[in-house]
């Protein structure tokens, strides 16, 4: 039996104590005396948000398919736990063997998202791990940064001693390999370090030095020895039907997020939005064989036992055999009772026919994402979705029987005009009519429309890389302007409107595109109480302003100025493939309004290429269109 | 077919919620392709009926649920296949069939049928009077005390609710008062104490009224007979371990696994 590390006493007195226990059904389990490396993998969030996260679920796999290695889980305490962990000076512990995090050799901390930073200061902190790196000693564990947030990795870099930069799939083994022969040759903390940087796709921030202008822009940023290379190239899991996948993941007791089987049908996509950090961060895209999918579908369903299965991907209705799985799915689990739940897909006939299989239409709604309400708008952020295509597809969806509609939106983005943001509130009233031209026979009550907006956040690596974030007071204005004018229309009653908090995005701005000296104003929020930060209840903004206010962060600097064409941007050397020069081509089609054709129907030269993977080495017609072009200008739901 | 599986859940799934464990026991059906049986409509849910929950942080040993499934499977192969789908510190005891529901006959499920509970709680500190004292306690005919629930606090007469104690020290059983109502051996206490945490190997064991009619819970009663004794309580030194769940046959409470219904 596995002893627990908290005492009964504490485990009562916090909400859901089964998110400390561990234990769960296939769990990795392993005899230590076999075991040289100890790798504890960390999403710095709640249980139910981290365990419903399929990167980690992947990585935990392949590192236990290791036999010298025991990857074992810890997530971040919730406020309960933490506020009696502190009284009592209890530390954090890992769920499988309950062993304190600071006996591992390794902590991986995936950063999915910006507001997680004061997270991983929590982590560290409960943990007795010195929160810098610099500060740890040769008995503190190697702690490692991964996923979406470590392609700017700069404003949390003093916190962590490397950085993967890329796919896990591709690069661990070397890592651990350099690890156990550093030890065995006695090379210290700072030996495998330095060793480490020479492996493709590690970043050692402590091994480059950053020197800046006076107006606090970058003047200079590089590595510290002439063996450290001045570029990080990311890591490419190349064919992803050959590789890691966990085919028994964890299930966990409690109700998480995301209680189901997630198949990843493809990574990357051949979109190009000019907003959206996945889409380029992934490239190219690379789908998964059919057939592989299948039988991974059923080992996962049988292994788990889960009631549903999902397939996961950035715009789905690209997978060119999504048909026939999505069909084979159905007909393979539906008599078990096993709900297959859809992905956002194109609506068109064949999405419309298996959603009417696998949902109530009565109660079901069809999703649109436009994400900007004008066509010119649209051809700005390169979102190839017409006012058509969505009408067309919400009238083939009402003469189906469907009456509710989700649209989302962005608001705040680049050139956007009143213009614009008044085009959602008629692109939404136009739907709405759409309803009302069915003879009304054949409508099912009431239509209802729902329309949500975020704030358009600049991130790294997007031609929008470059632009000044709209300011607070913008953002509110163009939601104000938004709900008086749909206020104002025929159809109003039919219409809801639902809109995100801007105190939010404003630092998520600021951590997006931010530098070195964030660290510090991380530090001192945690230091001042801020964890959480992701969830509103537990987000403070005064505190985040008081601190930026004293150590001379600014929002003009880090969110509303336009940064100029040749500034060294903090992520400049990191190497995505995409190349700079292709984002800022793209940053300048987007001022003339111009749209650029997706990755199959022509190759932009992006620079991603140079993987040798994927839709890059799809064959191609003699006008250079892959053939696997489904001749479909139009993404996910658009 | 109508099965009633009996459980144990100790060690770290203690700290598992009643809605927890259905939802485990739900996919370890599928994980072991047992064919569970469904209800209508469009929200299809297994046909699964929980006895009585067990409290946060106490083992168990004779937990119960029943279920349908769609076919006939043999309940040596639905044992076989359900333990071979187990996590640590949760797996079944035993499988027992039911026979099927006739034609509108008024579905009873485990939950319905339970009327008592037998529990083995260990204290970090017995004191050296307990026995005594329980043995003063169970020799009264009555002992009124204060009992909350949903509803509200009403009094309520402790001593009619308890039908034995028992004094378990390392492998010696003394009974300190029986009344003869439960059905159970030396060998039974023993079995079903597979799983507990005791402290010193010693537990006082006590058989309880149970169910939606009279229910004594185990710290209900330790509060009970504290106070008789004239000693302070404190939940947080003692663990409770629920060693079986009963339900009436032929004039006597018997565990809930040998009634066919």
């Amino acid at each position: 039996m596995r002893k627990l590390f908290l005492p009964d006493d504490v485990l009562l007195s916090v909400e859901k104590p089964a998110r400390y226990t561990g234990g769960e059904v296939n769990m990795a389990v392993k005899d230590l005396s076999d075991i040289s490396i100890r790798f504890c993998m960390c999403f710095p969030d709640v249980y139910e948000v981290g365990m419903s996260h399929l990167g980690i679920q992947i990585l935990y796999d392949m590192f236990n398919r290791r036999e010298d290695t025991y990857c074992e889980r810890v997530y971040s305490p919730w406020v309960d736990l933490d506020k009696l962990m502190r009284e009592r000076h209890i530390p954090l512990f890992s769920l499988e063997t309950q062993t304190p995090i600071k006996e591992f050799d390794f902590l991986g901390i995936t950063l999915q998202y910006e507001m997680c930073y004061t997270n991983i200061l929590q982590v560290l902190d409960l943990s007795g791990i010195p929160l810098r790196s610099k500060d740890r000693g040769e008995e503190d564990p190697i702690v490692v940064g991964g996923g979406p947030c470590s392609y700017n990795p700069e404003p949390i870099a003093d916190f962590f001693d490397f950085f993967f930069i890329g796919e896990g799939e591709n690069g661990y083994d070397e890592v651990l390999d350099l690890y156990k022969e550093n030890r065995a040759n006695g090379g210290t903390r700072k030996d495998f370090l330095r060793k480490l940087s020479h492996v493709p796709g590690m970043y050692v921030p402590s091994l480059y030095e950053v020197s800046y202008h006076e107006d606090g822009t970058i003047k200079s940023f590089g590595p510290m020895y002439d063996d450290v290379p001045a570029k990080v190239e990311k890591r490419v899991a190349a064919d992803l039907s050959d590789t890691y996948y966990p085919e028994k993941p964890v299930v966990p007791f409690l109700q998480v997020i995301q209680d189901r089987v997630t198949l990843e049908i493809q990574r990357g996509c051949i979109r190009g939005c000019r907003f959206c950090q996945a889409g380029m961060i992934y490239r190219p895209i690379r789908a998964r064989d059919v057939k592989w999918l299948k039988d991974t579908a059923d080992k996962m369903l049988k292994s788990t036992g889960h009631e549903e299965i999902t397939l996961s991907s950035l715009s789905s209705s690209d997978y060119a055999d999504l048909q026939e799985l999505v069909c084979h799915l159905i007909d393979t689990y539906q008599g078990e009772c096993i709900n297959v739940a859809l992905p956002s897909l194109r609506i068109d006939a064949f999405s419309l026919d298996v959603m009417s299989k696998v949902q109530d239409v009565n109660k079901s709604s069809i999703t649109f994402a436009p994400e900007a309400g004008t066509q010119r708008m649209r051809n700005v952020i390169n979102k190839g979705l017409t006012t058509e295509d969505i009408l067309g597809g919400a009238a083939t969806a009402f003469e189906g029987g469907w009456n509710k509609v989700k649209l989302y939106f962005m608001l705040g983005l680049p050139t956007e005009t009143e213009e614009d943001t008044k085009g959602i509130a008629e692109l939404a009233e136009q739907i709405t009519e759409e309803y009302y031209k069915l003879p009304k026979d054949k409508r099912h009550g009431k239509v209802s429309v729902t329309v949500s907006t975020s704030y358009f956040i600049p991130k790294p690596f997007t031609p929008f890389q470059w632009v000044g974030m709209a300011h607070k007071e913008e953002f509110l204005n163009h939601q104000r302007l938004l709900k008086a004018t749909i206020q104002q229309q025929l159809n109003h009653k039919s219409i809801s409107y639902q809109w995100h908090d801007s105190d939010t995005s404003v630092m998520e701005g600021i951590f997006a595109r931010g530098d070195r000296k964030l660290c510090d104003v991380i530090e001192e929020a945690y230091k001042r109480g801020c964890i959480y930060d992701a969830w509103t209840e537990h987000f403070h903004y005064d505190i985040w302003q008081e601190i930026m206010q004293k150590h001379g962060i600014t929002i003009e600097f880090y969110n509303l100025r336009e940064r100029k064409k040749d500034e060294i941007l903090p992520w400049d050397f990191i190497d995505i493939g995409v190349t700079k020069k292709f984002l800022y081509r793209e940053y300048e089609r987007a001022q003339r309004e111009e749209i650029t054709p997706n990755c199959r129907r022509r190759c932009s030269g992006c620079g991603a290429a140079k993987f040798g993977c994927g839709v890059c080495t799809e064959p191609r017609d003699e006008f250079g269109t892959s053939l696997l072009y489904d001749g479909k200008d139009t993404g996910v739901n658009g | 077919m109508r099965v009633r599986v009996r459980f144990e859940k100790t060690g770290s799934t203690r700290f598992l919620g009643h809605l927890d464990v259905m939802r485990y026991f739900q996919k370890a059906f599928r994980r072991a392709e047992l064919p569970i049986a469904f209800s209508e409509g469009y929200h299809p849910h297994p046909l699964l009926s929980f006895a009585q929950p067990l409290s946060l942080s106490f083992t168990g040993n004779g937990e119960y649920f029943d279920i349908e499934l769609r076919e006939f499977v043999n309940p040596e192969d639905i044992f076989k296949r359900l333990s071979g789908v187990m996590c640590e510190d949760l797996s079944i005891n035993r499988v027992t069939v039911l026979p099927d529901y006739k034609p509108n006959e008024k579905k009873i499920t485990g939950m319905a049928l339970i009327t008592g509970a037998a529990y083995a709680i260990s204290l970090a500190d017995m004191p050296e009077s307990l026995p005594e004292k329980l043995g003063g306690f169970f020799s009264e005919k009555e002992y009124k005390i204060e009992k909350t629930t949903k509803t509200g606090t009403r009094e309520c007469n402790l001593r009619e609710g308890v039908h034995a104690i028992l004094l378990y020290d390392g492998g010696k059983i003394t009974r300190i008062g029986d009344d003869g109502t439960f059905a159970f051996t030396d060998d039974d206490i023993k079995a079903s104490l597979s799983g507990a945490m005791l402290f010193d190997n010693r537990a006082v064991i006590a058989f309880l009224d149970a169910g939606s009619e009279k229910n004594i819970p185990a710290d209900l009663f330790l509060q009970g007979v504290f106070s008789y004794a004239g000693i302070p309580f404190d939940a947080k030194t003692r663990t409770v371990h629920r060693m079986d769940l009963f339900g009436d046959l032929e004039e006597k409470k018997v565990p809930l696994w040998m009634i066919e219904s």
